[in-house]
């Protein structure tokens, strides 16, 4: 089993929806539960054989865990399967948001079986992106997301969900489209024989290769594919000025939706950028760098800004989520060792701070049906634990030093600070405009005079407890240990870094 | 009188003819036989002329050289006998039309077949225009025999009109064609423009777009497509379901007969000329659906769309456009039934508008699953089939350097999410209402469903057996 264990992990949870609709439908939770706890346990041995020392990324013979097949011969398309540094991350952020997701599910009570076939399609694709270094693989993965989440938000969101559920497939759609042409194109114009293998294309291009193909539209080949594969991971980002689908579809989602969404399905946009587009085309990076920059620094401060003027806690979080975003795009955009490795670690801490914050908010949101920040009132004293749960989390967000948030911020801000000083300090404004949002609306929900209606308001129960537990406590590890997972991507980022900065 | 009968490779045609024969004529004179069970008849048939489309190989020029029967054109004719074998089995569960007229009926569409086999193997202009009205006239019958919707007579009159209207303007162009060059046989003609100097100059553009008008009007595309959504609408579902894929079928590959002795020419006039057709296609084809609330009349859209990305295959004129072209057929044709066969299934009494549906998957998650698997392929999202075959449409523009098509395309597939997405809301998101329709449920149709749907999910992962089927479709062999 340990030759396959790759296909065991994408698609154990595709074996439970059968299994699922043969049972009764109060039992789909519990199924679903147990397909994302196994797919945990069977993933183990990648986390424990997983060799940290060697890079990846640009070696085909340094991917690990490889599986390897022709699917369609004819088109040279293969199932390739493998790891690096890079996506082992990647893969133990989803397995662990799979299952805290399930947890937060658990009050779903329309149409159980429906929630849980998507959900678990969901997980399965997501790890599927992960894992595919063939274009085309990768690609059919990317757009698999789509329809169970167009589905779990327009069915089990919130009142605009319809909106909300369509605006997000036409957003993605429209950049997966233009991916699947630049793929297309790619593999067209591939520096020596055709393949839509990315990691044997990455060699090629880093041994000096280059795409070499027609002007388009009167365009240089190589910008105009560098652009459109740009936008394509950009709106999963999401990067101002495609980001207007993530406020709708974050507030409009049923909460552990929201959860992946933010924890998991934002972070592959950035993963395709350090995956697939920026190593492919150093030449145009370093032409496109200084806009990418711009667009990080907008991003942090645009998104601090608007997060400070929401009235919706769940809205709220969402604008921060971009605003935390950009300092993954600054870490990217700078490409020092230290500002991409930072970039890296924000992409894990981002995944479990805002999962937190989007699961607190859904506690909140059970038990009083709105999420109006100036609803609450003193709710510390109600609910002590659940404000104590959710000062970690704010201040992990926030970025105070101690919790996870701090690391990942400082390494980003360190890295870029040799390249891009002006920037740098911008984005540090938009760590203070952070202190100023999260702050506010929590000294709203929980300070101040107790709003008499939620004088009875019950504390976290125990499933609540347990899927906000295990991110408390990552949160604080990190903290304090951030290279527990630095060890896993360090070499692999500390390469791309070099294929970026020649 | 010739005796055609020689002619072994045309048999197939030949078994038509007599079923046609029979159900016209025989039917009237001997009372009788009208007892005979007449689908069975009819599927035998079908059947039998498919094998013997299969026992043939080689390549032959017969009547004068007028047909070319090879690899392609059996190949092609198999399809279409598939498509109305499907047709048929469809009629059976529609209360459209009149059963008691089936022998009337079964004529019309044995004829129509008939003319889409003479399509796909001609080789000369006269013989196209025969072939072309062989189809139109029992196309015209079947749409105005929908005894449910009264606008059907109003939809066969106006395609009459239309058709007429197209059919002149193509002789009117193969007039000028011949005056060019004095030939009608495909080859010559293209020899004869070469020839003649006359490649991409003004003559040379309108000659040949006026002669494309007859294959333009039967693949519905623009700007002879204004026919498609009144005659979709308003014909009996099973005729909608067989138009929408039969002819166009034929018509392409008429088209990419016509085109292919010009690969040799490669004239980029040509090709921007196709390219620009196939590009107004599919955004009016897009645009136009985004409004409709009639299910039926937004298939109809949707399918000038479809007929648009398939030009994108032919405006490469090359063999791998050509390639993505044959790929892409049975996997329209799967998708273009499966959605008719749901609807067959779903509605009674000419209720197509949208607001019927609402809901529909409360009582009905299996029918609506197997629908949305369908409306998935048509929007080409993976892991469906129809994501591939408009991948490989794509993946030949994007070979030949057609930048402008490509991103018309693309922007196309997005637009095209919103109104297919949009039904799949209805069924799915929308509460049901006292408005939605009660289905009986029907296991037989319910396997039909699914024999078009299952397929779309495997080919989607795995669509190997169609490329090695594509591969083996060669012209003049």
């Amino acid at each position: 089993m340990l030759s396959h264990i790759l296909t065991w992990v994408v698609f154990l949870p595709l074996l439970g929806i059968p299994v699922l609709f043969a049972l009764p439908k109060d039992k789909a939770k519990w199924v679903t539960l147990a397909a994302t706890i196994a797919d945990f346990i069977i993933a183990i041995p990648i986390f424990i054989g997983f060799n940290k020392s060697i890079p990846g990324v640009s070696n085909p013979n340094q991917m690990q865990f490889v599986e390897k097949f022709d699917w369609i011969p004819s088109l040279g398309v293969q199932y390739y399967m493998g790891i690096d540094g890079l996506s082992v991350t990647m893969i133990l952020l989803t397995l662990l948001i799979g299952v805290l997701a399930t947890l937060a599910s658990w009050n779903i009570n329309k149409f159980e079986r429906g929630y849980f076939s998507m959900f678990l399609l969901l997980q399965a694709a997501m790890l599927g992106v992960f894992v595919a270094l063939d274009l085309i693989l990768f690609f059919i993965f990317w757009e698999v997301m789509l329809f169970p989440m167009y589905f779990l938000i327009g069915v089990w969101g919130g009142p605009r969900r319809v909106y909300a559920a369509i605006k997000f497939f036409l957003y993605t759609l429209f950049g997966g489209v233009g991916m699947l042409l630049s793929f297309i194109a790619m593999w067209y114009f591939t520096p020596g024989e055709r393949t839509f293998d990315m990691i044997e294309m990455l060699a090629r291009v880093s041994a000096g290769g280059v795409f070499e193909g027609p002007d388009i539209l009167g365009m240089p080949f190589a910008k105009v594919i560098f652009v459109v594969l740009f936008v394509g991971f950009a709106i999963k980002v999401p990067i101002f000025p495609f980001h207007t689908w993530l406020p709708d579809a974050h507030v409009e989602a049923p909460t552990a939706i929201s959860v992946i969404l933010a924890g998991v399905l934002l972070k592959m946009g950035t993963y395709g950028f350090l995956r697939i587009n920026f190593p492919m085309f150093p030449e145009v990076f370093a032409w496109f760098r200084d806009f990418l920059i711009a667009l990080a620094v907008i991003n942090i401060v645009y998104g601090a800004l608007c997060a400070l003027a929401q009235k919706d806690l769940k809205k709220m979080i969402a604008y921060s989520s971009i605003s935390h975003m950009g300092f993954i795009l600054l870490g990217i955009g700078a490409a020092t060792t230290q500002g991409i490795n930072g970039a890296m670690l924000q992409m894990f801490n981002h995944g479990t701070i805002t999962a937190m914050l989007f699961l607190l908010v859904g506690v909140i949101y059970d038990r009083a049906h709105h999420r109006e920040i100036n609803g609450f009132g003193g709710l510390a004293s109600v609910v002590p634990i659940f404000a104590t749960l959710t000062s970690f989390a704010f201040m992990a967000g926030i970025g105070l030093p101690g919790l996870s948030g701090f690391v990942s911020e400082l390494l980003i801000l360190a890295g870029s600070f040799k390249e891009y000083q002006v920037a740098t300090i911008l984005a540090g404004l938009g760590i203070i405009l952070g202190a100023g949002y999260m702050l506010w609306s929590y000294q709203r929900v929980f300070f101040g005079p107790l709003n008499e209606k939620y004088k009875d308001l019950s504390d976290v129960n125990i499933i609540e407890v347990f899927s906000l537990a295990p991110l408390l406590v990552i949160i604080v590890y990190l903290g304090i240990f951030p290279n527990a997972v630095i060890q896993y991507f360090e070499v692999s980022l500390n390469h791309i870094s070099r294929l970026l900065l020649p | 009188m010739i005796n055609t009968l020689p002619y072994l490779s045309l048999i197939p045609a030949h078994v038509l003819i007599a079923l046609a024969i029979l159900f016209f004529f025989v039917a009237k004179a001997i009372p009788g036989i009208k007892k005979i069970p007449q689908a069975p008849v009819f599927y035998l048939v079908l059947l039998g002329a498919f094998l013997l489309e299969g026992m043939q190989d080689g390549s032959e020029v017969i009547f004068f050289d007028m047909l070319r029967v090879d690899s392609f054109s059996r190949t092609m004719n198999q399809v279409l006998l598939v498509i109305t074998a499907a047709t048929l089995f469809l009629l059976h569960y529609s209360d459209e039309m009149d059963k008691e007229y089936n022998w009337e009926n079964y004529g019309l569409l044995s004829t129509l077949l008939l003319g889409m086999m003479f399509m796909t193997c001609s080789i000369h202009l006269l013989m196209v225009v025969i072939a072309i009205e062989l189809v139109s006239l029992p196309s015209y019958l079947l749409v105005g025999m929908n005894r449910k919707d009264p606008a059907s007579k109003e939809a066969s009159l106006k395609y009459v009109l239309f058709g007429s209207f197209a059919t002149g303007i193509m002789l009117y162009g193969m007039s000028l064609l011949f005056g060019l060059t004095g030939s009608l046989v495909f080859s010559d003609i293209w020899k004869g423009l070469l020839k003649v100097e006359l490649i991409n100059s003004p003559i040379y553009i309108l000659a040949l777009f006026m002669s494309f008008a007859g294959i333009a009007f039967k693949i519905a595309a623009v700007p002879f497509h204004f026919w498609c959504p009144d005659a979709y609408q308003a014909a009996p579902t099973p005729v909608t379901a067989f138009l929408s894929t039969a002819p166009k079928v034929a018509g392409l590959a008429l088209f990419m007969r016509l085109l292919d002795e010009h690969f040799s020419i490669q004239a980029s006039g040509l090709m921007e000329m196709i390219a620009i057709i196939s590009m107004l296609t599919m955004t009016l084809g897009n645009l136009a659906a985004l409004k409709q609330t009639n299910l039926k009349r937004l298939i109809a859209y949707s399918s000038i769309s479809h007929a648009g990305f398939l030009l994108m295959g032919v405006a490469t004129l090359d063999e791998v456009g050509r390639q993505a072209v044959y790929f892409y057929i049975p996997i329209y044709i799967l998708m273009n039934f499966g959605a008719f066969t749901a609807l067959i299934y779903m509605v009674k009494d000419n209720k197509f508008d949208i607001s019927n549906f609402k809901g529909m998957i409360r009582t009905q998650p299996m029918l609506v699953t197997f629908f949305a698997i369908c409306i998935f392929s048509l929007v080409g999202v993976p892991p469906f089939a129809g994501f591939i075959g408009k991948f490989y449409l794509f993946k030949a523009a994007i070979a030949k350097g057609l930048w402008l098509l490509v991103v018309v395309a693309g922007v196309n597939s997005v637009i095209a999410l919103v109104y297919y997405v949009g039904i799949l809301k209805v069924m799915i998101i929308d509460e049901p209402d006292h408005q939605t329709l009660q289905v009986k449920s029907n296991p037989i149709l319910m396997g039909a469903l699914a024999i078009c749907s299952v397929p779309l999910v495997f080919f989607g992962l795995y669509w190997q057996p169609i490329v090695v089927w594509t591969q083996s479709i060669l012209l003049f062999r």
